[in-house]
């Protein structure tokens, strides 16, 4: 006898996939619209309370880096080894140590216009005059001292980060940037080469390369 | 037709006619749809390629922990190379301060209503609102890991946009420091050194 067939035994035709698809159509773009191509990394910081940063040691101060940032809007403030470094050569001799590249640039007030711009929804002006702002800050010269620093104390990796109450958050994170890593040169001359140098490695104990740290466990100190 | 069913009983002669009339009937039925079999678009390539899609997708989805760019907050880049842990997430917006995703306290002008902080006022590091929140998700999570037999870690991700002020990034560690949270890991959008320094636009636009 023929074989029978799948209605005479009671089973449906092919079963309908249009309420399947239609639902996948609708998942698909909802899901596609939600995914940010962007990669997210994170930076590991510390939060000693107290302020004090430095490890438990017998060293005597003036042995130990105690190494500190401070970001004002005129420039970077830096301590290390017990005192304040005065300013460099081409910065005016009452200001910070690395003074900004650009004085031409008034930062608080780029930043408060960054603010303005982004709260009134212009978010591209706004990120093109923080950017403006940054930009006036000379991360050059900060990272070849940092890097004299770290000759001077090799097993120094600690760099405590302080700033005005203004200064945003963009430029803390740029500076841990430039602290964060020592470059094939210990020192450039340019913004250009600067920028473009790639991070020195090292090996590390289980015998894998690695970045070779420079300042890299930023901490953030209150003074109560 | 009598001489096709010539030699069959009369019970099979019904059967074959019975059957004949499905086939009829189904064939009336695919041509009422627009075509037979052989004319049917076949969607099961199609099906294929979207069941991959959407599993690709809501792989995606899932696995992206950390929402760091919205309506009011857009992190900063940063060369960071730290792949991103689960932890407890404050979220610090230009609005508000989110506890995993649940408003804490308001934020205007980049700062905190003095109301909403301890005693002091303007100058306490202390965001009371915020303290208490991370006292629940810091309790919450304890007893997960406990649940799971897994050691607690104190520790917690800080997502904030990149106007935020260092004084609100100091108020929002300082409180967690209060709520037995003592690691600390800001997110960023991993980005290349030239593009952190201006020389190169290697981040895609938002």
């Amino acid at each position: 006898m023929a074989r029978r067939s799948r209605e005479e035994i009671g089973q449906p035709d092919d079963p309908d996939l249009a309420p399947f698809m239609n639902l996948v159509i609708i998942l698909i773009p909802m899901l596609l619209l939600s995914v940010v191509f962007l990669e997210v990394a994170v930076i590991n910081v510390t939060m000693p309370l107290g302020g004090s940063t430095t490890k438990d040691t017998d060293e005597p101060p003036d042995e130990r880096l105690d190494l500190s940032i401070a970001l004002a809007p005129n420039g970077f403030y830096i301590t290390a080894a017990g005192y304040q470094r005065p300013p460099i050569e081409g910065c005016p001799t009452q200001g910070p140590t690395i003074c900004l590249e650009d004085d031409s640039v008034d930062v608080a007030e780029r930043f408060e216009e960054a603010r303005r711009l982004l709260a009134a929804g212009q978010d591209a002006d706004g990120e093109s005059v923080m950017e403006e702002g940054l930009q006036a800050y000379n991360f050059r010269e900060l990272y070849n001292m940092l890097s004299g620093f770290k000759e001077d104390f090799p097993d120094e990796s600690t760099v405590r980060l302080a700033a005005d109450p203004d200064i945003p958050f963009a430029l803390t994170v740029r500076v841990m940037d430039v602290s964060r890593y020592r470059l094939t040169e210990s020192s450039y001359d340019t913004n250009e080469a600067f920028w473009s140098a790639e991070f020195a490695t090292e090996t590390a104990e289980d015998g894998e390369e690695q970045f070779a740290n420079l300042f890299g466990d930023p901490a953030f100190a209150v003074v109560q | 037709m009598a001489e096709e069913t010539k030699g069959f009983s009369k019970e099979e002669e019904e059967w074959i006619k019975a059957q004949r009339a499905r086939e009829a009937e189904r064939q009336k039925r695919l041509s009422r749809r627009g075509g037979d079999d052989k004319n049917a678009v076949n969607i099961n390539s199609l099906m294929d390629i979207m069941v991959i899609m959407l599993v690709f997708l809501l792989k995606s989805y899932g696995d992206d922990p950390l929402k760091v760019v919205d309506e009011d907050l857009k992190v900063p880049r940063s060369t960071a190379q730290l792949e991103p842990v689960d932890a407890t997430v404050v979220t610090v917006t230009r609005r508000a301060i989110l506890v995993d995703d649940d408003e804490a306290v308001p934020i205007r002008e980049g700062r905190v209503d003095p109301s909403q902080k301890g005693s002091g006022g303007q100058s306490s590091m202390r965001i009371i609102p915020l303290l208490d929140r991370l006292n629940d998700a810091v309790e919450q999570r304890r007893a997960e890991a406990q649940l799971l037999g897994e050691d607690f870690t104190p520790e917690a991700t800080i997502i904030a946009d990149q106007m935020t002020p260092h004084r609100l990034v100091l108020e929002v560690l300082y409180t967690a420091t209060e709520a037995q949270l003592n690691q600390f890991r800001f997110a960023i959008i991993r980005s290349t050194t030239e593009s952190v320094g201006g020389i190169a636009e290697a981040t895609p636009e938002i």
